[in-house]
């Protein structure tokens, strides 16, 4: 008698049979070069969509601190003074109510800061640089100019424009090279007579 | 692998229109806030400046889209201000200019032209400026 536990079909064989291991070479390497391309791919679409967000919230932020210092700044009734201690930079206005209102530029914590009657809030943050230039009343000839303040105490009673820029800047990687940035400018008229 | 490369170039094609939609959206308000300038400018005129030819310039003046440091990335909005009558017939309408402010410039190979008008009273400005 004859007994068959098994088949031993050519085909069968042939199906239970392993990789050769040129096989598995190849077939690792199209692995690795799938992977690699999946990984670049993922790492360029997350760089590309934080890129994007931080855009679109730097613009954000900086139109919303535009909007209030520009509020601020028309309805204020003078320039009080304007100072640069080594780096920073401090605006001070007599507001509508007749209190002091001071907008500061840290360079270091790189924000710009509003404080009134004490209360101070930060209007910006992420701000690599900001200048405020100051101006006359009156129109340079066939420009859209204006005259320069004098310095001293002249500048209060001669600032009626106040030009403000700044640029707000953000990293994706802290080892990156500055890949986000939101640039602003602004030239206000103050309104009160 | 069809697939895959379908996902990559629908993926790039999601990526590259964001970011010009965003290009295209700090664009304007870089081209907003020049034309509020101009018309802020505009309004420290008194109304025989306004009215005065050549003191407000009408010929077309570049204003670089980054202001702060250089404009090396960047490029240059045209500004044109034209001032004309007001386009009213009421008795006072000698007494009203029409300001109109146009910024042009090209991008992602399109011209772009975006504009403000203003009207600009007599008595209006004196009693305000001065």
């Amino acid at each position: 008698m004859d007994f068959n536990l098994t088949s031993t079909k050519f085909g069968n064989r042939r199906r239970e049979a392993g990789l050769t291991l040129m096989e598995l070479m190849v077939a690792m390497t199209v692995g690795m070069i799938i992977l690699a391309i999946i990984g670049s791919v993922s790492l360029w679409s997350s760089k590309s969509f934080a890129a994007m967000a931080n855009y679109t919230d730097l613009d954000n932020a900086s139109r919303n601190a535009l909007d209030r210092l520009t509020r601020e700044i028309r309805q204020v009734r003078g320039l009080i003074s304007y100072s640069e201690t080594g780096t920073q930079k401090e605006l001070a206005l007599l507001d509508d109510d007749g209190q002091p209102i001071y907008f500061r530029y840290n360079p270091g914590s790189q924000t710009l800061s509003r404080t009134k009657s004490g209360a101070s809030e930060i209007l910006l943050r992420e701000c690599t640089a900001l200048n405020f230039s100051l101006y006359q009343r009156n129109n340079v000839s066939n420009t859209f100019n204006q005259y320069s303040v004098a310095s001293g105490t002249n500048a209060a009673l001669t600032c009626k424009v106040i030009q403000v820029n700044w640029v707000c800047s953000r990293r994706l990687l802290p080892t990156e090279l500055i890949n986000s940035e939101s640039v602003q400018t602004a030239k206000i008229v103050i309104r009160h007579h | 692998m069809a697939v895959c490369g379908i996902v990559l170039v629908s993926l790039y094609a999601g990526f590259s229109a964001g970011f010009k939609i965003t290009q295209v959206s700090r664009e304007n308000l870089r081209a907003t806030q020049v034309m509020i300038e101009r018309l802020e400018s505009i309004r420290l005129n008194t109304f025989d400046q306004l009215t005065s030819p050549g003191f407000v310039p009408t010929q077309a003046i570049n204003e670089p889209y980054y202001m702060m440091g250089t404009n090396a990335n960047g490029f240059y909005y045209a500004v044109t201000v034209a001032i004309s009558n007001a386009p009213i017939a009421a008795s006072y309408s000698g007494d009203l200019k029409l300001v109109n402010v146009k910024v042009s410039w090209t991008s992602g190979g399109i011209l772009r032209l975006r504009e403000m008008n203003t009207l600009i009273a007599r008595n209006g400005l004196q009693s305000y400026i001065y």
